[in-house]
C-alpha cells in the first residue's frame, strides 16, 4: 500500500532536506530537486517495502533516492568529474572506513610531468578530462565516477554520507559482509586505476 | 592520504533545499495545505515574492491513482508556474494557516471582473471550440485522470506580463491583504516609487517589491538579469502610486504589455493520454476569463509559436529541458498544455481531441464543486491595483 496522507507528509517534512542533501551532492543542486521529488513518490509508492523492524525510515528514502539517481547517471559522472576541491586541510585528519579510528598514510600518487610525451598527444574527446586529470584529487574523482553504480553508491555513502556499513547494507539491501568486502576491493580498484592514469 | 581521504575531502557542501522547491514538491506530492509551515511572512522573505507552486484554499485532489502518481513527478519540475496564482493571494488574505478554507462550496466565485483582452495578443483563434456558454473543455474519450482541481480566484488579484527592450519577459502581479511587510527589504526609491529586493529563492531571478501601504505589489525580472538593471530602473522610474494605490505605468520605450489580467478560477486536469500502447501524462489548466499572465504565475520567458495553426507562447527556457509547456487562448479561455512525456505533436492531437463543456460538465465529469473565492480579512486601505494605463 502507498503512504499517503499526513503520514507520508511527514516523512517528507521529516527527511527532504537529507534526501535533497545526498542527491545535490551527486548531481548538482540544478537537478536535485526535481530527483528529490521523484524519490519521494517512488518511496510513497513503494512503500509497503519498508520493514520498520529492519530499518530506518531515513535508510529507507536513502535508498529509494539512490535507485532514483540510476536514471541520472550522466549527469552523476559529469557532476562528480567537474567538483573542485582541496585536500590541504585534511592531511591531518583522514578517513578511512575501513580502519576505524586510524589514519591513513600521505597521498601516494605523484605527478609525472616528465612523462608526457611518452603518453602521446589526447584525442579532442579526451582533452578536457586529461586537462582536469593532472592532480591526484582529479583523477580519483575521474575513477570514483567511472566506478560501477552500485560500487560508487557504497563508497559515497560511507564517505559523504557518513554511514556506518550496517547503514550501507540495509539502505542498499545488501550483507554487512559483502559491504565490507566491497570498501576493500573499491578501495583496491581506485588505487589502481588512479595509479595507472597518472603513470 | 589514500583515496578515500581523497572522496571525502570532494564530498560538496551543498546549499539547503530552496524553500519553493521544497514546497512545490510537497504540494504535487501531497497537495496544497497539510499544515505547511513554510507558508508564513517569514518562509516568503526567504524563498521570494512566489510563496507557493499551487492555488490558494481549496484545490481538490481528485481520483488520485497511487499506481500513476509517479507521472506527476515527472512534471514537477515545469509546473512551477502555472498551478500557484491564489497561494499568495491565499496567504495575504489569510496571514497565515489558521484561516486555510476547510471546504469547498458551490457558489459562483465572487472574483473580480473579467480581464481585459490582452493589448498586444491576436484576436482570439478558436482551436477548441470554446464558447462563453462552454468555456472549458474536456477530452471527448474517458481519460484516466491522475488529479483534477479548481483554485478559486485570488481576490482582488491581477498579473501582467511586460517584454522589455531585449525580448526578455518580466512578470508582475498585485494582491490585496494586510498592511505591506517590508522587513528584510533593502529598500530603494526609484522614481515615484520605493523598491526592495525580495530575498529570492532561485538566485537566478530576482524578485522585486513595489512599496504599497497594503497588500503586495511584486515584479520578476527574467531569470539572469542583472540587480537593477537599467531596464528595471527606467521601467519603475516609469511608474506611479496614487493615494489609491494605483500603479500606472508610462511605458519606457521598448516595453510592451503583453498580457494583464484579474484572477479567475483555474481548473486543472492531469491525464493519461494514450499514445500506441501505452499513456502519457499530460497537463491541462485552463482558466476561462483568464489571462496568460495568470497561467505563468511567477514568470517564464515565452516565445511566439504556432500550435493547431493559430498563435500560442512556449515557455522558451523551461525549468526542466524535457518539458513542453504550450500557453494559447481560444475564446474567453486561456489554455495551458504541458507534459515532458509527450512531443509538441502529441499535445497538439490531444488538444486537438478536446471538446467544450461547461464548469458544471467538468466539475461532474470529476466529481467536485467550484470554490468560493476568499474575502480578504484585512480592512487596510487602499489595497493596490494596477491602473488604467496598463488595464484600459
Amino acid at each position: 500500500m502507498p503512504l499517503t496522507g499526513a503520514a507520508a507528509a511527514r516523512l517528507y517534512d521529516d527527511h527532504v532536506d537529507a534526501v535533497h542533501a545526498l542527491v545535490a551532492r551527486r548531481v548538482g543542486g540544478a537537478a536535485a530537486p526535481a530527483i528529490t521529488g521523484s524519490a519521494f513518490e517512488l518511496a510513497l509508492r513503494t512503500w509497503d517495502r519498508f520493514d520498520t523492524d529492519r530499518g530506518t525510515e531515513r535508510l529507507f528514502l536513502y535508498g529509494v533516492a539512490i535507485k532514483t539517481l540510476r536514471a541520472h547517471q550522466d549527469a552523476e559522472r559529469t557532476h562528480l568529474q567537474s567538483l573542485q576541491f582541496s585536500t590541504d586541510a585534511l592531511n591531518d585528519n583522514a578517513l578511512d572506513p575501513l580502519v576505524s579510528g586510524q589514519r591513513s598514510a600521505p597521498a601516494m600518487v605523484v605527478e609525472h610531468e616528465a612523462n608526457k610525451d611518452l603518453l602521446g598527444r589526447p584525442t579532442a574527446a579526451t582533452d578536457h578530462n586529461a586537462a582536469r586529470a593532472k592532480t591526484p584529487e582529479a583523477r580519483v574523482m575521474l575513477a570514483v565516477a567511472e566506478l560501477d553504480p552500485e560500487d560508487r553508491d557504497i563508497i559515497l555513502l560511507s564517505l559523504w554520507e557518513s554511514c556506518p556499513q550496517s547503514s550501507i547494507a540495509e539502505a542498499l539491501e545488501l550483507s554487512v559482509s559483502s559491504v565490507r568486502s566491497a570498501l576493500g576491493r573499491i578501495r583496491r580498484e581506485l588505487k589502481t586505476a588512479v595509479t595507472k592514469a597518472a603513470s | 592520504m589514500n583515496v578515500f581521504d581523497i572522496i571525502h575531502a570532494a564530498r560538496p557542501k551543498v546549499d539547503p533545499m530552496p524553500l519553493v522547491d521544497r514546497r512545490m514538491i510537497r504540494e504535487a506530492l501531497f497537495g496544497v495545505g497539510h499544515d505547511d509551515n513554510t507558508r508564513s511572512f517569514g518562509a516568503r522573505s526567504e524563498s521570494g515574492a512566489v510563496v507557493s507552486t499551487a492555488p490558494y484554499g481549496t484545490g481538490l485532489q481528485l481520483r488520485r491513482d497511487p499506481s500513476r502518481v509517479a507521472s506527476i513527478s515527472k512534471m514537477i519540475a515545469g509546473f512551477t508556474a502555472v498551478a500557484t496564482v491564489g497561494a499568495v493571494a491565499w496567504w495575504m488574505l489569510t496571514g497565515g494557516d489558521d484561516a486555510v478554507p476547510e471546504a469547498a462550496v458551490t457558489t459562483t466565485p465572487a472574483t473580480a471582473p473579467a480581464s481585459t483582452t490582452p493589448p498586444t495578443t491576436e484576436p482570439p483563434f478558436v482551436r477548441t471550440g470554446v464558447s462563453r456558454s462552454t468555456p472549458l473543455v474536456l477530452p471527448a474519450s474517458l481519460l484516466s485522470v491522475n488529479g483534477a482541481s479548481i483554485a478559486p480566484a485570488a481576490y482582488g488579484s491581477s498579473t501582467l506580463l511586460l517584454t522589455a527592450p531585449d525580448g526578455s519577459t518580466m512578470w508582475m502581479a498585485e494582491f490585496d491583504g494586510g498592511p505591506a511587510n517590508i522587513e528584510g527589504l533593502d529598500i530603494r526609491q526609484v522614481g515615484a516609487v520605493g523598491v526592495g529586493v525580495m530575498e529570492s529563492s532561485n538566485a537566478e531571478a530576482v524578485t522585486y517589491q513595489l512599496l504599497t501601504p497594503c497588500g503586495l505589489v511584486v515584479l520578476n525580472d527574467a531569470p539572469g538579469a542583472a540587480l537593477y538593471r537599467p531596464e528595471i530602473v527606467a521601467l519603475f522610474e516609469s511608474m506611479s502610486l496614487d493615494g489609491s494605490a494605483t500603479i500606472d505605468v508610462a511605458l519606457p520605450a521598448g516595453f510592451s504589455v503583453l498580457d494583464i489580467g484579474a484572477a479567475e478560477a483555474s481548473f486543472d486536469a492531469q491525464f493519461q493520454v494514450p499514445v500506441f500502447t501505452e499513456t502519457r501524462a499530460a497537463r491541462l489548466v485552463q482558466i476561462p476569463d483568464g489571462s496568460i499572465s495568470q497561467l505563468v504565475f511567477g514568470g517564464r520567458q515565452l516565445a511566439s509559436t504556432s500550435f493547431l495553426n493559430g498563435p500560442a507562447f512556449i515557455d522558451a527556457i523551461p525549468t526542466d529541458p524535457t518539458m513542453i509547456s504550450i500557453y494559447w487562448q481560444d475564446g474567453p479561455t486561456v489554455f495551458s498544455a504541458s507534459s515532458n512525456e509527450l512531443t509538441f505533436e502529441d499535445l497538439e492531437s490531444f488538444v486537438d481531441s478536446l471538446e467544450p463543456t461547461t464548469p458544471d460538465g467538468w466539475t461532474q465529469r470529476f466529481d467536485t464543486q467550484l470554490p468560493d473565492a476568499v474575502a480578504p480579512a484585512s480592512t487596510c486601505a487602499p489595497q493596490p491595483n494596477f491602473g488604467t494605463t496598463l488595464n484600459p
